[in-house]
This record gives C-alpha cells, structure tokens and sequence, in this order.
C-alpha cells in the first residue's frame, strides 16, 4: 500500500511549519518609561546580537507595536540578530496596548509623538551603545520624518519609511484644506475644544483644533520639503500596489531625490508573500 | 346441622361477581388514572425543577455576558484614558461610553468612577449611583418600575503596577439578554414575566422567585397521557361491555340448565314416587350439565326401584314387627304406635278408652314346669280366648311374656268389664288338661279407663291397668280389678318417694331396719322353739309394712340387698342376745339369693351362732322354681354348713310336691290357705297330706294359727310347730320371761 499525500496538502503542512517556527516566542523584555507628559510608555525590546544594528520600527496611525506590518518585520530582523525595539506611543493614554479608535477622544498631537520618539532613540542608543536605524511604517514613518525633522543631528544610523504616507495626500485622505481651516479658525478664535474631524481613514476623528492641525500640517509638500531638507537621508520602502498614496506620490518623492525602493506587488501594509519581499528588502538596506 | 350462611342462587352469585367485576374495573380504573396524574404530577415537578434550572442558567449566563463586557469596558484603554484625564469625560460619556463595540445594546448606561468611588463627572445617570462603595458593591439588580437593571462594577486596574485607576459601572437590562440567552426548551419564554411589584435593589439569587413562567407543554407526556387514558377507558369500557354481554349470555348458558337441574332435584326432593318430568328429559346444551340431568334422571329411577322395594320389605317387616309370631296378637311394637296415635286422637280427652292388662297367672311356674312348648301353647290359647270375646280381633297386643292388653276405643267401662268376664269365664271354662296342664290355669286381668273431665288420664292409663292388675293377683283378691282412686292411693303410698328412699336406706345402709320376731311354737309342749325373722322399716318413726315393702322390692329387684340386710341385722340381733339362747332363728331367703354365689360367705358368720342357736332357712315354695338345680345344690351345701332348710307357702302354689320330692327340704311350712281347712272341717287331703310328708321324714310347721282348736287339730294331724297370732305376733323384742307362759293351753 502507497501513501499518496496531495500536493496541496504537503504545501499547506510545509507551511503551517513555516508559520510555527516564525511564530516561535522570542525573548523579549517589556519596557515602560514614563513620559514628561506624565504617561507610561512602552516597549518591547527583542535584544539581538551586539555587532549588530540596533533598530527602532514605529507603528502606523493609531496603531501599536503589535499591528501586524511591525510585527512581522521587528520578529524577523530579530530572527536575523538586529536588536529590535517596538514601542508603541501613548496617544494619550498611559500603557497604552490598544489601538486608538478614531471615535475615541484624542489628546495626542503630532509634537508629544516625536517627542516620545526621540525619547526611545536615546533610550535605545543608551541600552545599545549604538546609534539606531529607524523604521516607520506609514504615518509612523511620517512621525519619524517630523522627528527627523526636528532634529538636527539626530542619534541614527540609518532611517527607513516603509510606505510613507502624508495627510492630506492620497485618496484615502478624508481630511481637506478646508478642514484644515476650520481648524484653524476655532484656535484663532480660541476654541480649542474637542471637534469631529476628518484625518486620514477617520471619517469623525476627535480631538482640539490644536491637536488636529498638528497632523495635518504634514501635508504632502511639506513631507517632500522636509525629505529634501533632512541631514539623514532616509530610504523610502513603497508598495507597487499601495493603494493608499497617490499616483503623483512615487514621482514626487523620487522628484525630491529621496532613495525610493518598490516592491512590486505589494499594498500599503506589505502583507501576504509580500512581508518576505519586505523583509528581503529591509535587510539589503540594513546590510549596506 | 346448622348452616352458617344460606345458599343463593346461582343468578344472584353471577349478578354478584359482574357488579363485583364492574367495582373491581371502576377501582381499577380509577387507580390507574390516578397513578396516571402522579406520573403527570411527577413529570410536572420534575419538569418544574428543570425549568428552574433553565432559569437559573440562563440568568447566570446573562449576568456573565454583562460581567464579561462590564470586564472588558474595565480593559478598555479609553476608559482608564478618562479615568487618567477626565477633563473630557462628558463628551466621552456622551459619544463614546454607551456607543462603543464592546458593549451590546443592552448595557444602557455606563458611568466612571475613581478610585475613590465617585463619579468622575455628575453626568445625567439617573440609575446608576453617583458614588459606588468601592469595599462592597460590585453586582445587583434594581428593580425597576418596568423591569430588572443589573448593574455591574468592575475595577479598572493597572495590572503591573498593581493599583485600581477606578471602577466603571454598567446598567443593563437583564431580561432581553435573558430572553435571548436561548436556554428554554422547557420554559415558554413567551411567558416570562418578572413581578416588578416591588422597587427594590436585589440580589441574583432574590431575582429568581419574582420570575414567572409557564412550562411549555410535554408533547411525549401529553401523548403518553392520551394514549393511556384512552387504552384504559377503552379497556374498561371493552370490559364492561364484555361483562353485561357475557351475563345474559352466562344465564342463558350456564344458570337456566343450573336452575333447571336444581328445579328437577326440588321436584324429585317434594314427589320423589313421581316420574322424572317430561321437561326434565329435554337435554341440555351444556354437556356436563347434561351429564349431571342423565345422572339425575337415572338416580331418580333406581331410587324409585329401591324405593318400592323398601316399601315392599318394610311392609313384610312392619308386619313382622307389628305382630306376635307366636299368638298372632300385634306385637309391643304394634301396642307403642297404636298407643302414640290414640294419644294424638284422644289428647284432647274427648272420647272414651278402655285398656284391658291379661297376665297368665304362676306362668312361669306352669313354663317351668311343662316346659316351654306347653308354656307357648298355654299362651296361644290364652290369646285365642281373649281374641274371641274382644270386639275386634286387632285389638290384642302381646306386651311380652305372658302379659296381654287390649284396647277398646269407645267402650264404657262396664262393657270393658263384661269383657273381662267373659274372658276370665271362658278361660276357666276351657280344659287346658289336653295341653298337658293338670293345674288350674288363672288369668288376672287389670282394667283402667278414662274419665271425660281428667284430660291426663289417658296418658296414665296403663300404670292405671297395671295397678290394677296387681291389686287383682293379690291374694284373696278377685282375678279382675277395675281400678280406682282408692286403689291409686294404696299404690302410690307403696311407690312414694318417702318409701322408695326409706326401702334404699334400708337394703343398701340397714337404716330403718328392724327384725320383728314371731315365735314358731313347738305345738306338743307350747313352747317357743324357733322365731321368724321378719324385716320390718321404720322411717322417719313409723313403720313401714311389709304390704308395701316387698311389691317394691320385687319391683326393683332388690330381693338380694334385702336379704343380706337381713342376715346382717339379724346377726347383729343374735351378737346382741336379742334372741333367747338355745332357741331357733328362722330366715327367709328370697329365690334370687338362693343362687346367688355369695350366699356362703354372707351366711358363714352365722355358723358361729350354731352351738347355741337352731337356724332355719325359708324357701319360698313359689320361688323356686327357677335354677333348679342351681337352687337345689346350694341348699345341699347349706345343709352340710349346718342350716335347716324350711318350706314356705307350702300349698300356695302349684309345684308343690314336685319341689318336695326334688329339694333337700327339712321343714315343710304350710300355707295358711292350707291351713285353714282345719277350721272348717276335716279334710281328708290335708291329713293325708300331712301324713305323706311326715311318712318322708319332713317336719311340718303350720302358719296362720289363731285358736287353740286349730292348734290342737293341727297338733294332731302331726304337725310339730304351729305359727300364728294365736301364738303370738311379730313383735321387735322377744319377752325371754314369758316364754313358759306361752305354753299351749289347748283346753282354753
């Protein structure tokens, strides 16, 4: 008697090993620091090997650390030996572990996200000895950028926005000029109490006028202004398929002279096959 | 014997068993539909029971999903994000605490408090608490005026830091979730109701009662309840039917032929000579019950047959009982039927009877004497003479031996004593000598008759013609005695009670009795040489005489307890001295203690009076007729012990020289009838007689002196001792002085 396994069923048991062995638990330590806002911050350090880089990834738009896009690519270069560091900023909320909804109030602002970027850089630098490579994914990649932007000489050694995005950009962008203005007309008048507005996929997202306008001022041009103005340059990891940004995106950032790489394929979250090819692509960048 | 119950019939009995089967299936039926509603009430409780717990279950899931949401809203970063900030905490009640997607629509309202237990801001919560205390609350229902709240308190901890931000509290209505929870399969949830009668904070456990709720119904025991009910209604109504159809059909089957087998033994039990009925011959359908008929019917018939036959037989042998073989008279037999039936007649006391009572006198002697051939033959004459003047020949019974009775029905007693008569004439008339008889044959005949104003006399009719007849065999007494009043007294003096206890006493005790002593003089010198002893009673002081002693004695039999009374009182009379030394003593001894075996011993002690005393022994001349040889051998052996044997009565009866001839007799005493012919004139018998017996070597003793004449005259035919008044009578004590004073004086 022969045993005939199937084709597609070797697949999908070669597979579920794959995923099992990717999803092996690592050693990690639990970070939290408090912030000068008053809140506790975390995150999640994955100690790699000394002689290698150390490396912060930041999450995207009301995210945490655990979203899957920053997950997957933290555990791999982990894998690989790179010390990785996933924080997950507080958005105004102590240990935040959540996601943020976008009917949820918030009482972050563009400036307490790069200030707590900068607090784990240093925090990173101390632990490491070593200057870090920045990872952002999506508007996470935008908050490096405005820390980037703030700093004139900031501690890294190397910085890589995965799909960067800006508000008031692309087609996903439900927030406008004219909102902006809104905004800026209740702070001129004094408001600055809680309004519903429109910011990127949040169609009634809460927060002051001051807070809102401290993302939307990162509009496209002024994300392609601070690209052609930083003292790092960054490299920029698109997704063929990313959906997300704009078609003038790509050429804009490429018009600016920023090292795009794109992954042909890939949507605005890198997911299915195409985490491997981000993956690959990080580590090239990595290893240069 | 007496039966405890009394039968019924066979309808009534399968009435009875139906009526009782119909009980039985009512009782029967009856049980089981109540062993039906307990099997229902069974299901209902246990149903209930589960129900409860559906209940329970169902609300303890309700209240868990409420905790689990009530848990994650704790969870819930935005929460501790107002807890840590509530500058915001209004808007954040408003759009975000009760819109969220960890609370289900039946959380209705939410509320913050910090660690302290307050409010975080007074936001508009009508129902939940605007201050929670934090040590005790954390779950309860607040009975509403429309339905239960629960409200939840969940603490909202720091985990790693160990330390509670606040609480966050949910109002939720319970009974939707609990509606929806989906545990009722035994419960209608579309009954569910709460009492909400009361406004109240409450615990989970208090909740319960106040729910209200109705059981959906068991198909499987609604059906099983159905099927049962109508399998035992249809049963009992199937059995019911069955049993009034099988009643009629049981009279119709069993209880006709049953009733008519018991008609049929009813109608051979009331005309058993009858033939077994026509109707009784049809067959019936039942082949036992037709057995039993055949049975009958041949039963009957050969009962018949034995029946005639018995009739038959019991005729012959009614007639062998009812007549003497002998005479042809009607037997005793005969005489008690006849007797009972003129008792049934006459009881009222109408109408005359007469009853005539024959008795062959000295029967046995002529018996003992002739033999019982000539006895038989004496008495068919006799029965044949008194047969012949009787009006009707039916009319003689045979009571037994040589007594007859005759009943004359509406006779008056004088022509009863023609009767009697002409009987007595035409049997001294008839020459009894061709039978062989050369003595006279004498019949007594006693009469009694009953009087129209004494009711009872009929029943005392034969003691009356018995009466009689002894008074007529009385000595000098005519052979025919009509009885009288005079004479019933003269008989029940005799047979009182007062007599009858004084003669026991006096045979059985010796109380009473005394020995008079009557001398027996030597008639050559007049001296007294012997004295009779001669039993005397004396009751309560007065004397009872002989005439009424010895007819009871012989009526009871009691000759022998007599006579050793006798022998008794006279030996004592002798160790007293009462009689004169070197004189006689003579004793009579009755026939039956002649051959009594014990005579010896009695009479031994006497034997030792002998030297001084002369003792003679008096035979009854009559009474020796039976056991001759008997009597003869004991008087031989008394005569060798040293007694002297007398005669008595010589010539009273009719063996007289046979006895002489054949009993080893010393003394011959003649009867006083005897003697008596001396008075009257000389007669040759007497003196020739007395000669003869003198000529054998007898002494002779004559009894009934009383002249001096007769004395002498006596003296001279050679009798050597005279006895008599005229020598004086029986006295109790003898005078010993006077005895040479009594000497003969034959010149007075």
């Amino acid at each position: 008697m022969s045993i005939f396994i199937p084709t597609r069923s070797l697949l999908g048991i070669l597979l579920t090993c794959c995923l099992l062995l990717t999803t092996t638990p690592v050693l990690s330590d639990l970070i939290a620091e408090q912030q000068s806002s008053g809140f506790i911050a975390t995150a999640q350090l994955l100690p790699g090997e000394a002689q290698k880089k150390a490396i912060l990834i930041l999450h995207g738009f009301l995210q945490t650390r655990d979203f899957f896009t920053v997950r997957r690519l933290g555990e791999a270069l982990h894998d690989m030996g790179y010390t990785v560091l996933l924080p997950s900023l507080t958005l105004g909320i102590d240990n935040r572990r959540q996601s943020l909804a976008c009917e949820a109030i918030h009482s972050h602002s563009m400036d307490q996200d790069t200030e707590e970027i900068g607090f784990w850089i240093n925090w990173l630098q101390r632990r490491t000895g070593k200057r870090p490579t920045l990872i952002g994914h999506s508007v996470g990649s935008l908050e490096l950028l405005a820390y980037l932007d703030e700093e004139p000489d900031p501690p890294i050694e190397q910085a890589i926005l995965i799909s960067l995005i800006a508000f008031v950009q692309g087609p996903i962008a439900k927030e406008n000029e004219a909102e902006r203005q809104r905004a800026q007309q209740q702070l001129a008048h004094g408001d600055n109490s809680l309004t519903h507005y429109y910011l990127a996929y949040c169609d009634s997202y809460t927060t002051t006028p001051e807070n809102y306008l401290s993302y939307v001022t990162w509009d496209g041009n002024k994300t392609l202004e601070v690209l052609n103005n930083l003292a790092v340059e960054p490299t920029i990891v698109l997704g063929g398929e990313d959906r997300r940004l704009g078609d003038d995106w790509l050429p804009s950032l490429r018009q600016v002279g920023v090292e795009v790489v794109e992954i042909p394929g890939a949507n605005h979250f890198f997911d299915h096959e195409y985490e491997f090819d981000l993956v690959d692509s990080i580590q090239k960048l990595l290893e240069r | 014997m007496k039966t405890l119950f009394r039968p019924i019939s066979i309808t009534l009995f399968t009435a009875f068993f139906v009526v009782l089967f119909l009980i039985l299936l009512f009782v029967f039926g009856r049980i089981t539909f109540q062993q039906i509603d307990q099997l229902d009430s069974t299901f209902q409780q246990t149903s209930r029971a589960r129900a409860e717990a559906e209940i329970e279950r169902g609300l303890g899931l309700s209240i868990e999903k409420i905790r689990n949401q009530t848990r994650l809203l704790a969870e819930w970063e935005e929460v501790r994000q107002q807890l840590h900030n509530p500058t915001f905490y209004s808007y954040w009640y408003r759009h975000r605490a009760k819109t969220n997607d960890l609370i289900s629509s039946h959380v209705i309202d939410v509320a913050l408090y910090d660690a302290k237990g307050r409010m975080l801001n007074l936001v508009d919560t009508a129902l939940l608490p605007q201050e929670i205390d934090i040590e005790k609350d954390r779950e309860y229902i607040l009975m509403s005026q429309f339905e239960p709240l629960l409200v939840m308190i969940e603490p909202v901890k720091d985990v790693e830091r160990d330390r509670t931000f606040g609480y966050v509290a949910t109002l939720s209505r319970i009974f939707p979730l609990f509606l929806a929870s989906g545990q009722f399969n035994l419960v209608n949830a579309e009954t569910l109701s709460v009492d909400n009668k009361h406004d109240d904070i409450i615990s989970e456990q208090e909740l319960k009662p106040l729910i209200h709720y109705q059981l959906n119904s068991d198909e499987y025991a609604d059906k099983l309840r159905q099927v049962m009910t109508k399998t035992v209604t249809t049963l009992a109504s199937l059995a019911a039917i069955l049993s009034l159809i099988i009643f009629p059909l049981s009279a119709r089957i069993m209880s006709r032929p049953i009733l008519r087998i018991a008609q049929q033994i009813d109608s051979l039990k009331n005309k058993p000579r009858e033939p077994v009925h026509e109707e009784f011959q049809q067959p019936l359908l039942i082949r036992e019950l037709d057995k039993i008929r055949q049975s009958l019917n041949d039963y009957h018939n050969q009962l018949s047959d034995v029946s005639t036959t018995l009739t038959e037989k019991n005729r012959q042998l009614q007639n062998l009982t009812h007549h003497d073989p002998l005479t042809g008279a009607r037997s005793r037999s005969a005489f008690d039927e006849f007797w009972h039936e003129i008792n049934d007649v006459f009881q009222s006391g109408r109408g005359r009877v007469s009853l005539i009572l024959f008795d062959v006198d000295h029967f046995r002697a002529v018996n003992d004497t002739y033999g019982h051939e000539v006895g038989d033959e004496l008495l068919i004459t006799v029965s044949q003479l008194i047969k012949s003047n009787l009006p009707s020949r039916d009319q003689l019974f045979r009571l037994g031996g040589d007594e007859f009775t005759a009943v004359l029905i509406g006779c008056h007693p004088r022509k009863a004593m023609q009767i009697a008569k002409q009987v007595h004439m035409a049997v001294s008339r008839y020459p009894f000598g061709k039978l062989g008889i050369r003595e006279p044959v004498r019949i007594s005949m006693g009469i009694a008759h009953t009087r129209p104003s004494d009711v009872s006399s009929l029943a005392s009719l034969q003691w009356q013609a018995n009466t009689a007849i002894y008074h007529a065999k009385r000595p000098g007494q005519s052979n025919i005695a009509l009885f009288s009043e005079q004479m019933a007294e003269t008989t029940q003096g005799l047979f009182s009670n007062r007599t009858n206890s004084a003669v026991f006493a006096a045979v059985s005790q010796g109380t009473g009795l005394m020995m008079h002593y009557q001398p027996i003089v030597d008639l050559r010198t007049g001296q007294p040489q012997y004295f009779e002893a001669l039993a005397r009673i004396v009751h309560e002081g007065q004397l009872i005489m002989p005439s009424h002693i010895f007819p009871l004695i012989e009526a009871r039999g009691l000759e022998v307890d007599l006579d050793r009374a006798v022998f008794r009182r006279t030996l004592h009379d002798l160790r007293k001295g009462m009689i004169p030394s070197g004189s006689g003593i003579s004793i009579n001894i009755s026939a039956p203690t002649l051959v009594e075996s014990d005579l010896f011993d009695w009479l031994e002690e006497m034997c030792a009076y002998m030297h001084d005393y002369k003792i003679l022994l008096e035979i009854t001349e009559t009474a020796l007729i039976t056991q001759m040889q008997t009597a003869r051998s004991h008087l031989s052996r008394l005569q060798s012990m040293g007694f002297r044997i007398a005669l008595d009565d010589f010539g009273s009866g009719y063996s007289s020289l046979r006895y002489l001839g054949t009993m080893p007799v010393d003394v011959v005493k003649f009867d006083i009838n005897l003697t008596r012919l001396v008075d009257t004139q000389s007669n040759p018998i007497l003196t020739h007689l007395a000669q003869m017996i003198l000529d054998c070597g007898h002494l002779l003793v004559a009894e009934g002196i009383e002249s001096a004449a007769s004395a002498k005259q006596l003296a001279s035919l050679g009798f050597r001792y005279g006895q008599g008044f005229y020598f004086g009578k029986p006295n109790s004590t003898i005078d010993m002085g006077t005895d040479d004073s009594q000497q003969i004086n034959y010149s007075a």
